[in-house]
């Protein structure tokens, strides 16, 4: 007969076991599907490139991660400033940044107006938010840029109300690229806001009003803290993939306005440079994780706490 | 009237509700929450807004803070009127029935919040959040969060954080509601007591009829958006104005009776079974209609065995109650009425189905249109 300790014990391991068998499916899609590219990628990163595509196995090289910010030049090798990639890098934060902002500004008022009415016509409001979503990304970018291009819709439309004489140049701009961006990531920033502007109480609204506060004053100092953690959840589902951003800006950029996510497409593509792609991949992954922390813990704590004004 | 201690002309209420009217939904069609409502509330009067849920009380509060606006009508702060105002241009503040404190903010913040939205300066903010957290006895929770403290407390920091800013009235809507029974009885004297130090005008909005004759200067009582009847607790409950106030406000017996005039032509209640009940003051009442008597259980008293000159009753229940008895009878013609008395000797006395008489106090029946 085993004692009541070893039943114990016997009972805690099967609990352990039967745990570790449950998520084993999930840890192994995890390890093989994100982990193990990742440091394949990794792994290239440090190469020397192939000539045709591909890596050389096993022959340290950081000439990817140079490639990042200088270019050498084919004449003499020495190491240069490569202007082209830092201004796609720039523009890739410049443009994510952007677009949060954008979506953040236009999916809160949204977002308000939705959590404010009533339960069923809530419901429809978010039904009609998703609708988008229902068409193939890159048909409804093809359908943006129908609307801007010099031939477009919108053009067509200005001239003939002889607004101006020569169509304006809207497609391949970075503003094209912005306004892409801030369309396809809209939804994503109005959803989490929406989730946490449905729990405000709406009496706590009546009684900052009911104490002198202005309408503003109610928005900055009642509604904003209570929708902080839908604004920063919404903040990093736009942020993350804008700044990877692939299918908008090669659709709206065209090759003069490109993003990250075009440039290190291309690495492995036409300019056959993997080693620099998978520099690229890391460095955006780094850059997106640090961004996050900063963020993060920035935002909780404004959140927080609303010492002084 | 008395006058308004506030800078008013003497004879000036502190709120006058001139015949406010609020339909809500569909123009026309909507529920009627307000039916051309009167009331005039004195400054420095602790008024109770009385009627059962839907009456229009809460609706009117709303009204007063500028949360609703009337269809028709006018509010008058000290002869101002402030119907159309939005709250936060109103000197009137409200303790909300659950609280609203603001969360992720600390009692103190919280208190000083009005004071902070005033644009007022720091020191005196600092000052006023501690005085009214001494008025309200938390003066120990300043920088505790709100989700940290209990219910009671939650209920003072709301009354503080009302009060804080010196509204010329405070709002309470039904702010005890939440409360379990013993601590409702001690914040319902903590009530009179800080209406008493700051000679602020409270309108308390309740439905809890003791509650409101316990705690108030005078009663309004609300059914259907109508105001029924405006008096001190003592008239409301003496000499309740019509069926509904009288079976409202404690507890009654209605007895149907005829109308009829007596040898000296005073009006006289006969009731089934012969038993007549004279009255001074009812000649409104014609000959030969039918009226409502209405009885309180404690303005009668039965004795065993039937005498003549009383109302007649068969025993149904003997309820003991503490501080006397309470029998539930049946009259000879069929409808129930209720006898509470002192309990001197009458343990045994009465029994199911044991006949008795009830004689009713001098001038305690109440007559009272169909």
């Amino acid at each position: 007969m085993p004692t009541v300790e070893q039943v114990g014990k016997l009972r805690v391991r099967r609990e352990f076991r039967r745990r570790w068998l449950l998520s084993a499916p999930a840890l192994l899609t995890i390890l093989l599907a994100a982990v193990g590219p990742l440091a394949i990628v990794f792994l290239f990163s440090f190469m020397e490139k192939g000539d045709y595509g591909d890596v050389k196995y096993w022959h340290f090289s950081t000439d990817g991660w140079l490639s990042l910010i200088f270019e050498r030049d084919p004449i003499d090798d020495t190491l240069g400033l490569a202007s082209a990639n830092v201004q796609i890098i720039w523009r890739s934060i410049k443009l994510s940044f952007l677009t949060t902002i954008f979506t953040a500004a236009l999916g809160f008022p949204t977002a308000y107006v939705i959590a404010t009415r009533s339960v069923r016509s809530r419901n429809t409001w978010l039904f009609l938010i998703t609708i988008p979503f229902w068409t193939n990304l890159l048909i409804r970018t093809f359908a943006i840029q129908d609307l801007i291009r010099n031939e477009g819709l919108i053009n067509l439309t200005l001239r003939k109300l002889g607004l101006i004489d020569a169509p304006l140049q809207l497609l391949f701009t970075d503003g094209a690229v912005l306004a892409g961006l801030t369309y396809v990531y809209f939804p994503l920033m109005v959803l989490p806001i929406y989730a946490s502007l449905e729990k405000l109480d709406m009496r706590l609204v009546e009684a900052g009003y009911d104490l002198y506060a202005s309408r503003l004053q109610v928005l900055r100092h009642i509604i904003l803290p209570h929708a902080a953690p839908g604004l920063i959840a919404g903040s990093i589902l736009v942020f993350i993939p804008s700044i990877g951003a692939y299918v908008t800006p090669r659709v709206l950029g065209g090759g003069k306005n490109m993003m990250l996510g075009n440039l290190i497409e291309q690495q492995f593509g036409q300019a056959r440079d993997w080693p620099f792609g998978s520099a690229l991949s890391i460095a955006l992954l780094v850059v997106v994780t640090l961004a996050l922390l900063v963020y993060v813990r920035n935002a909780s704590r404004g959140s927080g706490s609303h010492h002084g004004r | 009237m008395i006058a308004a201690s506030d800078g008013g002309r003497v004879g000036d209420s502190a709120v006058e509700i001139r015949a406010l009217s609020k339909t809500f939904g569909v123009h026309g069609t909507g529920v009627v929450a307000l039916d051309n409502a009167s009331i005039s509330i004195r400054a420095n009067e602790f008024f109770t807004l009385l009627g059962p849920s839907g009456c229009g009380k809460t609706t009117l509060l709303r009204m007063i803070a500028g949360f609703e606006y009337p269809d028709a009508g006018q509010i008058l702060l000290y002869g101002e009127d402030i119907a159309m105002l939005p709250p936060f241009k109103r000197p009137i503040n409200t303790v909300f029935q659950s609280y609203a404190l603001f969360p992720h903010k600390s009692v103190a913040e919280n208190v000083g919040f009005g004071l902070k939205m005033q644009h007022r300066p720091k020191a005196e903010i600092d000052a006023r959040v501690t005085d009214m957290l001494r008025l309200v006895r938390l003066e120990e929770l300043r920088d505790r969060r709100t989700s940290q403290i209990s219910g009671g407390q939650q209920q003072r920091v709301a009354l503080a954080r009302a009060l804080a800013p010196s509204p010329k009235v405070l709002l309470l809507d039904e702010p005890l509601s939440a409360l379990d029974y013993k601590l409702r009885k001690e914040m319902q004297i903590e009530l009179k007591r800080m209406q008493h130090e700051t000679g602020i005008t409270f309108i308390f909005v309740t439905h809890d009829q003791e509650e409101a004759l316990t705690m108030s200067d005078r009663i309004a009582v609300m059914d259907k958006g109508r105001v029924l009847q405006i008096g001190t607790p003592r008239e409301i409950y003496g000499r309740p104005a019509d069926r509904f106030v009288a079976g409202f406000i404690g507890e009654t017996n209605f007895v149907p009776c005829e109308i009829a005039r007596d040898g000296a032509g005073r009006v006289v209640a006969r009731l089934n079974g012969g038993f007549t009940v004279g009255f001074e003051d009812a000649a409104t009442f014609a000959d030969r209609t039918t009226a409502i008597l209405s009885i309180r259980p404690e303005h009668a008293r039965a004795v065993p065995g039937l005498q003549g000159g009383t109302l007649h009753a068969t025993v149904e229940t003997v309820i003991f109650i503490g501080t006397g008895i309470q029998l539930h009878t049946r009259l000879n013609d069929g409808s129930s009425f209720m006898v509470r008395q002192p309990d001197f000797d009458s343990e045994g006395q009465f029994a199911t189905g044991q006949p008795v008489s009830i004689a009713i106090n001098d001038g305690a029946a109440r007559l009272l249109r169909n």
